[in-house]
């Protein structure tokens, strides 16, 4: 790959596993891309293997000059082989991309890909100029247009995989990488061997990484992968590959498949340790030899190293004999003694025997303190609770508090190797044998059933140093087999002495696993279900004569929208793209109707028995017919249009339950009867009905916050039943043009959460519907 | 005629349930009464305190006549049980109107205490489980006929009584 560096062949060596045997045939696939039929024929009938490939480019460019006046460049690349003499000769152009300087060419060109020689290719970038526009880009002269840049490449790969370990930081360290296979694109490399403390264990994430080897040693990364040494052992049963992925700086951080990996041979061979033999009954036989040479000194001399001091303190040649106590620390700060070990005899590393008990009390911090004593020869022969402790030597002190508030963290581990939280349990105060609530996760949060998942369990402190008392690493699929079994899984932390060492910290277990399908709303929709508009428009007096300007109901003959109009427009066209039969229930309140009486439900459309009408545009012309036949009365009450809402919504029932009914009121004013109006609303919560409502004009509309319920107070009728769901939402007309963001965006923002929980609440999943038979409507 | 019908109810869970004002612990039960004789009583919800969920259905034998259902919610006392909020709900809410018969309501009430305070909420879902001789689950829209230019009628909708009228029977 280009440039002369100093021992090159050492740096193409494999590193960090055992050599062996080579015993696989490299196997050559002749690629699929491009392929030449007749070419391939002809070679094969005279007895010729392909020597050669046909890949295919993609190109982009980013950051290009700007060359033209009134507008960006207008690029396109055009791609070269460098022939032997060095002269260039065309392999094929891109298109040309309108006004970019970062443009993503669509065309791709054609190389043929030999295997044997090493083939330099050469990109020119031009700005095609505007007056070529209409012109193929083969008959674009290139002296024409501007030269924007070059840029060489070789068109070969020398691909070694490393294999890396995440580690607990998150970050990843290299374990080991292959030897580098020169020019090959379906290279195969010599057998690795690890070690388990290389990888850790057979479910650690290690991440593979395949780069192209470049002399300078700037490598270039063609793809990579995550797998842990059991997924690797069962593509390797599975015969199949693994898809060698790297993430796309354009297209949106999308991954772009770049080769796929296979394993071809798998073999785990147990390598028993050092205390493995000694477990099961190897012994060390110990044997002393002690120096008596002139050079330790006179014995009897006290800077003899063999001086036997009277006072009982140990010389060199001899060691320890430690006792424990343990205090509990009280209020005042004095020290209680509730318990002492026995002597371990000649140990600088004791395990106590006698064991200490302590009360352990749920409401209360106990401070523990324990001192180590080196317990004097003379006293060996008395029980353990005569010693007197300031006759002993004292080794030592530590404290620790016999209490825990226990919280898990789960977090996922993402692709660079670091983790990302996603969600902890609430904190059991004092209790070493926690129960925490359920968790829910949702997919979008765990990745896949698979994904290694990090569970940390920390000691609550309120300081926010929470102390990590352990942690584990289990995949959705791992926590299942874990509550299927009954088993726990051990919770363990890396002991900073030990020689970090595992140090069991306690068990978790599972105690419930379900896993629910949670469909989205266009799932729903996908599958047949419907949405149905209906809409209320408020025809009382505050609106003001419709005839004057200034009326919220004016109007306007240049076509100029009104605020009434623009709602029924924006929502109506939203809705209305979901509703299959495109006929709405449309109705307006208190106004006064031909036969002079007050209704605060009346049909639109002026018909006496039928309120429908055809589409967003039957709904304008039944609005504005309306205003001619209606006269604008009072009060604004909304429960009769809001009933027959839920009536149809309830009616439809019978018939199926893939109908989900939204009701648009639009109104001017404050409510006069607000308490009717929750009534009809805690009535129609258990439907299938939204309710969403306009807030027209320039009024105060607090009480209309109260329908909407979003701060979680539900809704009360004046019977005492209280709303089984929130149907309302509610958005200030003027509130969207402040903020410039639409009215349907407002609007319709809780309308898809409102169904599913609809849905879900019954257990209803989209499926191709049918009519409902006795108990279709099930819970 | 049979003389009750089945309710299928499930006590699902409470909210913001107190005891002398101070928030329920634990051990919470719901009883549900049709009529004086008769009642119903849930397991007791361990670790909810305050937010007890129980989950628990309860098959309801309800008498024609009755016109609601009493839900009352009551904690453990060193004497017994003492009552800490009640509910009262209508029949009308589950019963009629314009769903199928067999139309699984959820349903939430405001508890009240004994001195007619606000305690709460319960949160349930009923069924009626109608008797099969007079099973109906939806009016029932007749079929014009095909009469051809003749043809002057309508359609008419039919209501099964027992839909609109339940407690007649």
């Amino acid at each position: 790959m280009g440039n002369c560096f100093s021992d090159m062949q050492g740096g193409k060596q494999a590193v960090g596993g055992v050599q062996q045997r080579s015993t696989v045939a490299a196997t050559s696939d002749p690629n699929n891309a491009g392929h030449n039929d007749a070419v391939e024929f002809f070679y094969r009938s005279r007895g010729l293997q392909q020597l050669f490939a046909q890949i295919e480019l993609s190109l982009s460019a980013s950051d290009l000059l700007d060359r033209d006046i009134t507008s960006k460049s207008d690029p396109m690349a055009v791609v070269y082989a460098k022939q032997r003499d060095g002269k260039l000769k065309e392999l094929g152009r891109t298109e040309v991309v309108l006004n970019s300087l970062n443009p993503n060419w669509i065309e791709k060109v054609t190389v043929t890909f030999q295997f044997e020689i090493v083939q330099p290719l050469v990109f020119h970038v031009y700005d095609v100029d505007t007056k070529f526009h209409n012109l193929p880009v083969k008959m674009l002269k290139l002296e024409d247009q501007d030269f924007l840049g070059e840029a060489t490449c070789v068109l070969a790969e020398d691909p070694f995989l490393r294999i890396s370990r995440i580690i607990e930081s998150g970050g990843s360290v290299p374990i080991c990488k292959t030897e580098v296979v020169n020019n090959n694109l379906n290279p195969t490399w010599k057998p690795l061997c690890l070690s388990m403390q290389q990888f850790g264990s057979n479910d650690n994430p290690l991440i593979i990484e395949c780069f192209d080897f470049n002399g300078s040693g700037n490598h270039v990364l063609i793809g990579k992968l995550q797998k842990s040494i059991a997924d690797l052992g069962k593509l390797h049963e599975g015969r199949s590959g693994s898809n060698l992925t790297i993430t796309s700086s354009h297209h949106g951080h999308e991954k772009v498949l770049k080769g796929q990996l296979f394993v071809d041979q798998f073999r785990e061979k147990e390598q028993y340790s050092f205390l493995d033999y000694v477990a099961s009954g190897f012994e060390l036989n110990f044997m002393v030899a002690v120096d008596f040479t002139a050079s330790n000194g006179d014995p009897r001399n006290p800077d003899s190293l063999h001086y036997i001091d009277p006072s009982g303190r140990l010389n060199s040649y001899q060691r320890s004999d430690p006792m424990a106590v343990v205090y509990a620390k009280q209020r005042d700060g004095k020290l209680k003694e509730l318990g002492r070990t026995e002597v371990v005899l000649n140990s600088l590393n004791p395990n106590w025997i006698e064991k200490v008990t302590v009360t352990f009390q749920f409401e209360i911090v106990q401070p523990l303190v324990f001192h180590v004593y080196d317990v004097d020869t003379k006293f060996h022969n008395l029980p353990v609770k005569m010693l007197k402790l300031e006759d002993q030597d004292f080794l030592g002190e530590a404290t620790c508090v016999l209490a825990e508030d226990p919280f898990l963290r789960i977090s996922r581990i993402i692709e660079s190797g670091g983790s990302v939280p996603i969600c902890k349990t609430e904190v059991v105060n004092n209790n070493l044998n926690p129960t925490w609530k359920p968790l829910c996760l949702s997919m979008q949060q765990f990745g896949s059933n698979d994904n290694p998942l990090i569970i940390e369990c920390f000691d609550f402190n309120g300081s926010g140093n929470h102390v990590l008392i352990g942690k584990l690493q289990k995949s959705i699929a791992d926590l299942g087999k874990l509550h299927e079994g009954r088993s726990g899984s051990n919770l363990t932390i890396t002991s900073s002495h030990h020689g970090h060492e595992k140090v069991l910290k306690g068990q978790l277990f599972v105690d419930q696993f379900r896993e629910k399908e949670q469909y989205s709303f266009l799932d729903y929709v996908a599958s047949g279900f419907e949405l149905n508009f209906m809409v209320a428009v408020d025809f009382t007096a505050s609106n003001g004569d419709p005839r004057n300007p200034d009326s919220l109901h004016y109007i306007d003959p240049s076509g100029r929208l009104n605020s009434y109009q623009r709602a029924i427009m924006e929502v109506g066209k939203v809705i209305q793209f979901y509703d299959t039969d495109k006929r709405f229930p449309a109705w307006g309140f208190g106004g006064r109707t031909y036969d002079g009486t007050i209704s605060h439900r009346f049909n639109l459309n002026g018909s006496a028995s039928d309120f429908e009408v055809e589409g967003v545009d039957g709904i304008m012309a039944a609005y504005a017919s309306a205003l001619r036949n209606v006269a604008l009365a009072g009060p604004t009450l909304f429960g009769q249009v809001i009933n027959t809402a839920a009536e149809i919504a309830g009616q439809s029932l019978s018939y199926n339950n893939n109908k989900y009914f939204v009701l648009l009121i639009i109104t001017d004013g404050v409510l006069t009867d607000l308490q009717e109006t929750k009534d009809a609303l805690v009535r129609a919560s258990d439907l299938p009905l939204s309710i969403l409502i306009v807030g027209v004009g320039g009024a105060d509309f607090g009480q209309m916050e109260v329908l909407d319920a979003d701060n979680g107070q539900r809704l009360e009728s004046s019977t005492g039943r209280v709303a089984t769901h929130d149907i309302v939402q509610f958005v200030p007309m003027r509130d969207v043009h402040d903020r410039q963001i639409s009215v349907v965006q407002a609007l319709l923002e809780e309308l898809p959460g409102q169904f599913l929980t609809y849905m879900r609440s019954r257990d209803i999943q989209p499926r191709p519907f049918h009519v409902a038979q006795t108990g279709q409507t099930s819970g | 005629m049979s003389t009750s019908y089945t309710l299928e109810i499930t006590v699902i869970s409470g909210e913001n349930i107190r005891k002398n004002r101070k928030p329920v612990k634990k051990d919470a039960f719901v009883v549900i009464r049709t009529d004086s004789h008769k009642f119903y009583t849930t397991k007791m919800d361990a670790g909810g305190g305050s937010y007890p969920a129980w989950n628990e259905k309860v098959a309801v034998d309800m008498p024609m006549h009755a016109r609601f259902i009493t839900v009352e919610v009551q904690c453990k006392t060193s004497g017994g049980s003492k009552t800490v909020g009640t509910a009262r709900v209508p029949l009308s809410d589950f019963v009629g109107g314009y769903v199928p018969q067999n139309y699984l309501h959820f349903l939430s009430y405001r508890l009240r205490d004994c001195n007619g305070e606000r305690n709460g909420i319960i949160n349930i879902s009923v069924r009626a489980k109608v008797p099969e001789y007079a099973s109906c689950s939806r009016a029932e829209i007749g079929v014009p006929l095909a009469l051809g230019e003749t043809y002057s009628g309508g359609v008419v909708t039919g209501v099964p009584i027992w839909c609109a009228y339940p407690a007649k029977f």
